[in-house]
């Protein structure tokens, strides 16, 4: 899981073409995706756990946000399409390996990204 | 209370990906074809329990659920009976199961196919904790709908954009769930053609439009042909051109985006247990 600390703390990711930007694009979305929960739980925000899915032509990529309301567990999940062109290509052929309607986890990755920033 | 109407759409009006419209004609092939699957080639021995086609219309608003469901309607010939979560809903205790057991009744006497829009209201899940006498209330209605779904002998649409509210139980009952998406580049300038009316001049470049405005829907574009039109005929413009179309795309969008942030959101309660095996022990933030 990714702290909110770390994707909120962390640089822009470096980098120029389609992976770069791939993966900023996706901070920011999980930045707004966290700031969407915070609105709709009012709880602590722990965490998220990033997934993308094929659906058809496009992809959707999935943020499943875990926070403690009351002392009860909730996760909120935010979501979004983009289109395949804007998938890298490592990333595009383990989704479409995993066949329809799958999630592939691509949560470690984007906290390495993150570290690494 | 139940008021029937015709279906106003056929399958030639939609515009979906090929996914899409391969299911929706499994779903009129299983309507039509049921005597020959059941009895001729004997899949009843195996399936007993297939009386009522029970469809799932699931995904982001704008993508052709409604039109779909009134497409399915006319391809098998029966009238719509379509239902808002509000009219079933009562204040009253016991009423609300009530009403959808008059419900499946009116639609089995005059064989019709019932549309439940935006289900997630109806088909969400139960109450695990029950606390007031509303959860009750929930949970009597859920297991009201489980009941009529289990004995009713027709077909009935469900139209959700929240799927992932749904409780497991009904997802099990219902035998086709559809995914309806976003269209393409390619559908995208299907669908720019298809909302500019014939008679209505027009000059622009449909390929450009496809390709330069994703993430919209085929309802988003027939927004903006609607409001380009508008404008043109304000200006007193002979034909509807490019930057007409364009400007109202983009005002289609930037409602959108203010709206939804471009997201779909929906929140579930989990377990202590669930919760543990998902953060994996990280600290709080």
């Amino acid at each position: 899981m990714i702290l909110t600390a770390l994707l909120f703390g962390a640089a822009v990711i470096a980098g120029a073409g389609i992976v770069a930007a791939f993966w900023n694009d996706l901070v920011a979305f999980l930045k707004k995706a966290v700031e969407k929960v915070r609105a709709v739980v009012a709880g602590i925000v722990y965490g998220t756990k990033v997934f993308i899915r094929k659906i058809g032509e496009a992809f959707k990529e999935i943020s499943r946000n875990y926070s403690k309301v009351d002392d009860h567990w909730q996760e909120t999940i935010v979501t979004r399409e983009i289109p395949a062109s804007k998938v890298p290509e490592d990333i595009l052929a383990r989704a479409n390996e995993i066949g329809y309607g799958q999630e592939l986890d691509i949560t470690d990755e984007l906290e390495m990204q993150l570290e690494s920033a | 209370m139940w008021e029937l109407s015709e279906a106003k759409y056929d399958l030639s009006d939609l515009i979906l990906d090929r996914s899409t419209t391969s299911q929706l004609l499994d779903v009129i092939s299983y309507f039509q074809n049921r005597t020959l699957l059941f009895e001729t080639w004997g899949l009843g021995q195996r399936f007993p329990q297939q009386l009522c086609l029970a469809v799932n219309l699931y995904g982001p608003p704008g993508t052709g659920k409604t039109m779909a469901a009134h497409a399915i309607a006319k391809a098998i010939s029966m009238p719509l009976l379509c239902v808002d979560y509000a009219e079933i809903e009562s204040k009253y205790v016991g009423e609300t199961s009530k009403n959808l057991s008059d419900l499946f009744h009116t639609a089995q006497e005059k064989q019709a196919v019932i549309f439940f829009d935006e289900a997630d209201a109806l088909l969400s899940k139960r109450v695990t904790n029950m606390t007031s006498a509303t959860d009750v209330s929930v949970n009597q209605t859920r297991s009201v709908l489980l009941n009529l779904l289990n004995s009713y002998q027709g077909v009935i649409l469900f139209a959700t954009n929240f799927i992932q509210n749904f409780d497991a139980a009904f997802l099990r009952r219902i035998k086709f769930h559809i995914a309806f998406h976003l269209p393409d580049q390619v559908l995208r300038e299907r669908l720019w053609r298809m909302y500019i009316p014939d008679k209505m001049p027009c000059q622009a470049d449909f390929a450009y439009l496809a390709a330069a405005y994703d993430g919209v829907s085929g309802s988003d574009i027939a927004n903006a042909v609607f409001s380009a039109a508008v404008s043109a005929a304000r200006e007193k413009e002979t034909m509807v051109t490019q930057p007409y179309l364009e400007d109202a795309i983009q005002s289609v969008l930037r409602v959108k985006q203010a709206n939804a942030g471009g997201v779909t959101v929906s929140v579930r309660r989990i377990s202590e247990e669930e919760a543990q095996k998902k953060i994996g022990g990280s600290k709080q933030s």
